[in-house]
């Protein structure tokens, strides 16, 4: 096998170990990251208002 | 031993480390490419494809994000782009909330929304919006069934809302 080839193979096989390692590795950091920070925000927001529409609503809407 | 014999592992050695430093990059791309196209609810729009569950969990995400970015207790940051952009999600989370069998207080959203466009008029010297925005803060407020619906009222949550000691109108009042 020429030497070029085989510097051309080891790249190609290097990058894609890499790639799949490093997607990987993002999905469970920065992945779990962001779902659990929308996770919150959504929560936080709908807690937000129906804590708002339960204070200040007549009694029949706050229910 | 001959000269060829040497140069095997040799080779051997610097193919191996191509090989580590290709990987070294791709582990780089890997991450940087999975965070490019990361869709993060809380600064992305859902995307449409969703289930309605899932665009009003995200939705609600987004509005939340909003409402962090409008926050503020000069209304200097009150960008006319975030208001507008309020106002289409909320449109958005109400054309899905049936099918989400949810029911976020979207009235109570638009009120706030209608107030912090209300205060972007009257920063604007813009009477007409103004009196527009608060009457849309009314409509609101009363669509949600809330006892008193002044301004006041909302002016006082809104400002707790965005962790003001004091109210952004009267802030305004002094500063002109």
């Amino acid at each position: 096998m020429k030497r070029s080839m085989r510097f051309g193979i080891a790249v190609i096989v290097g990058l894609g170990i890499g790639a799949v390692i490093g997607a990987t590795f993002a999905s469970r950091t920065i992945g779990v990251g962001a779902r659990s920070m929308s996770q919150w925000a959504a929560g936080a927001e709908y807690a937000q208002l129906a804590e708002l529409e339960y204070r200040h609503a007549d009694s029949e809407r706050a229910r | 031993m001959t000269n060829d014999q040497t140069e095997r592992p040799q080779r051997a050695y610097v193919v191996t480390l191509v090989g580590l430093t290709g990987m070294l990059v791709g582990v780089v791309a890997g991450y940087l490419g999975y965070f490019l196209t990361l869709n993060i609810p809380v600064v992305h729009s859902a995307p449409s494809s969703q289930q309605p569950f899932d665009q009003m969990f995200d939705g609600m995400a987004r509005l939340r994000g909003l409402e962090l970015a409008a926050a503020n207790c000069n209304g200097a940051s009150d960008l006319p782009r975030i208001v507008s952009n309020e106002k289409r999600l909320v449109d958005l989370l109400a054309a899905n909330e049936q099918r989400a069998n949810l029911d976020p207080q979207l009235d109570v959203a638009r009120a706030i929304i209608a107030h912090r466009s209300a205060d972007l008029s009257n920063a604007r010297s813009d009477k007409v919006g103004f009196a527009a925005a608060v009457e849309d803060e009314r409509t609101s407020l009363q669509a949600a069934g809330w006892k008193d619906i002044s301004p006041e009222q909302l002016t006082g949550i809104v400002d707790n809302l965005d962790r003001c000691s004091g109210s952004k109108r009267e802030a305004k009042d002094n500063n002109q």
